[in-house]
C-alpha cells in the first residue's frame, strides 16, 4: 500500500502532538515521557515521535509525523524527512529566542524544505506577540526562504487544517513547476512520493 | 537522491546575481573580484561583476562620508576600516568567510530585475500592453499580516509564493474572484512586494516565464480528484486550488 507523510516539527511545547491529534483519525501515538526539563511548563514531553494517520479514499495512508523537538534528536529529523511530502514548522513564541529556534529547524530540515514545501506557524502570539510575524518573515527571507508564515493556535482544528491547506497549495505549485499545465501534475507528486518511499525502504 | 546528485541539483539551481564596486582603489577591486570568484563554489549564487549593477553595490565607507549621491542598487555592502558588527558592513581587509556570509545573505534579498531583454516576442503577442493585469508578477516577500486579514488572502499569497502570476492566472489557480485577486495585486504593489517576472527565478519553485504566459495553463484538471493532493484535500475536507474546485463543481 502506498503511504505518504507530512511532518510537523518545531520547538518543544509548540504543539506538534496537539496539531496531529486535530487531524488524525486515530489517537496520536506518542512517545511522551515525564518532562524533567524545568524550563518547560509541561508535564510530559515527546522524546521520540508522534504519529497520526489519515486514510485516503483509495485506501492509501497519509501519515502525520511529529518530530521530537529537542535538537539532540536531530538524527531522527533526517530519517523522518525521507519520503515526506512537506513540512510544517511550529514555533512557540513563549521561548526565549524563537528566531533562533526557527533557525534550528530551517537548518535541520534544509534539504526537505529545498525539495518540497514548508509552512511556518507561530504559536502563543496572543500572549507573546514579539517577535512579530514580520520579523519571522524577514528572518526566513534572509535565509533565502519565502514561505507562508502565520500565527496559529493548534488547539483549533480549523487552524491546523489551514496550515495543511497552504502546504498542499505549495505542493501543487511545485507539481505545476515540474509539469506545467499538465493534467498529470499531481501524478508527478504521486510518483515522486513513491520514489521517496522506495528510497526510504532501503534502510 | 545521493549527496552528489543533490549537490549537482543545487548547483544547477544556483541563481545569478550581479555586483558592482564603487569607491575602492583598483587594487582593492581586483582583490575583491578575485575573492568572490574563488568563493563561487561555496556561495549560494553565482556573482558576476557588472560595473553598473543595480543588484548589489559594494562601496567604500569613504563614499558615504563624502556625501556621494545615493547608490541605486537593491542592496549595498559597505567596506570600511571601522569595527562594526552591523549587517551590510565588512571590515577591511575582507575576511573571506564573512564576505561569503554577506553575499549569501544579500543574494537572498536580491531580485534579479532589468537584466534581460524585454518580453520575448512569442509571449509579447499574447500579453496586452501595459496594465498590471497582463503582466506576470512575482512576489518578493511574504506579505505583512495586515494584508492577509481578508478571507482568501492567505491562499492568494501562498499561490504567489515562488511563482510568477498574472491576476488572471491567480484567479484561475485560486478560484477567488477577479476583483479579489486584482485588489490583492494592487495592495502588494503598493507595498512594493511585486516585481515584473524575469527569466531567472530562484529554485526550487522556478517555473520559467512560459507558465504565466500561457493563457490555458490552469485548465480544469480532470485527473485532480483522483490525484494525491486532491485525495488529501477531500479527506481533510479542505478547499482545493481553483482548478480543482472547478472540476469538482464547487
Amino acid at each position: 500500500m502506498t503511504e505518504h507523510k507530512i511532518l510537523f516539527s518545531g520547538t518543544t511545547g509548540a504543539g506538534k502532538t496537539t496539531a496531529i491529534g486535530q487531524v488524525s483519525e486515530i489517537p496520536p501515538l506518542s512517545t511522551d515521557v515525564r518532562n524533567t526539563d524545568t524550563s518547560l511548563a509541561k508535564k510530559m514531553t515527546t522524546v521520540g515521535l508522534d504519529y497520526g494517520e489519515v486514510t485516503l479514499d483509495n485506501g492509501e495512508k497519509l501519515r502525520l509525523y511529529g518530530t521530537p523537538g529537542q535538537q539532540r534528536f536531530d538524527f531522527m529529523w533526517k530519517i523522518l524527512s525521507r519520503g515526506a511530502l512537506g513540512l510544517v514548522i511550529l514555533i512557540d513564541n513563549r521561548q526565549p529566542d524563537p528566531l533562533s529556534d526557527l533557525d534550528v529547524y530551517v537548518a535541520g530540515f534544509k534539504a526537505l524544505i529545498d525539495e518540497t514545501a514548508c509552512v511556518v506557524a507561530v504559536g502563543r502570539m496572543e500572549t507573546h506577540p514579539e517577535p512579530d510575524l514580520e520579523r519571522f518573515t524577514d528572518h526566513l527571507q534572509s535565509r533565502g526562504i519565502l514561505c507562508p508564515v502565520l500565527a496559529a493556535d493548534v488547539r483549533d482544528s480549523a487552524q491546523v487544517l489551514q496550515l495543511l491547506e497552504l502546504l498542499l497549495l505549495l505542493l501543487q505549485l511545485e507539481a505545476e513547476a515540474v509539469e506545467p499545465g499538465s493534467s498529470a501534475n499531481n501524478c508527478a507528486i504521486d510518483a515522486r512520493s513513491q520514489r521517496r518511499q522506495s528510497s526510504a525502504c532501503i534502510h | 537522491m545521493s549527496t552528489r546528485d543533490a549537490l549537482c541539483e543545487s548547483l544547477a539551481h544556483k541563481g545569478d546575481r550581479r555586483y558592482g564596486v564603487e569607491g575602492l582603489g583598483d587594487r582593492e577591486v581586483l582583490v575583491l573580484k578575485s575573492i568572490i570568484r574563488l568563493l563561487d563554489h561555496r556561495t549560494q549564487h553565482t556573482w558576476k561583476y557588472t560595473p553598473s549593477s543595480t543588484e548589489l553595490m559594494i562601496v567604500s565607507d569613504k563614499l558615504s562620508a563624502a556625501g556621494t549621491p545615493a547608490i541605486h542598487a537593491q542592496q549595498v555592502l559597505t567596506l570600511g576600516v571601522a569595527s562594526s558588527n552591523q549587517p551590510g558592513f565588512l571590515c577591511m581587509p575582507v575576511n573571506a568567510r564573512e564576505l561569503e556570509a554577506e553575499l549569501n545573505r544579500l543574494g537572498a534579498l536580491i531580485v534579479p530585475v532589468n537584466r534581460t531583454a524585454p518580453v520575448p516576442s512569442e509571449t509579447a503577442g499574447t500579453t496586452p500592453p501595459n496594465g498590471l493585469e497582463a503582466q506576470p508578477m512575482r512576489m518578493l516577500r511574504w506579505p505583512h499580516s495586515a494584508l492577509l486579514r481578508e478571507p482568501g488572502r492567505m491562499r492568494l499569497a501562498t499561490l504567489m509564493t515562488g511563482k510568477q502570476m498574472t491576476i488572471e492566472g491567480l484567479q484561475r489557480s485560486s478560484g477567488e474572484s477577479l476583483a479579489a485577486c486584482s485588489a490583492f495585486f494592487e495592495e502588494l504593489q503598493k507595498a512594493n512586494l511585486l516585481v515584473p517576472s524575469q527569466k531567472v527565478l530562484p529554485a526550487p519553485l522556478a517555473t520559467g516565464p512560459q507558465v504565466a504566459s500561457r493563457p490555458n495553463v490552469s485548465a480544469p484538471k480532470n485527473a485532480t480528484p483522483t490525484s494525491l493532493l486532491a485525495r488529501i484535500r477531500v479527506r481533510l475536507g479542505i478547499q482545493g486550488a481553483g482548478a480543482s474546485q472547478q472540476s469538482n463543481g464547487t
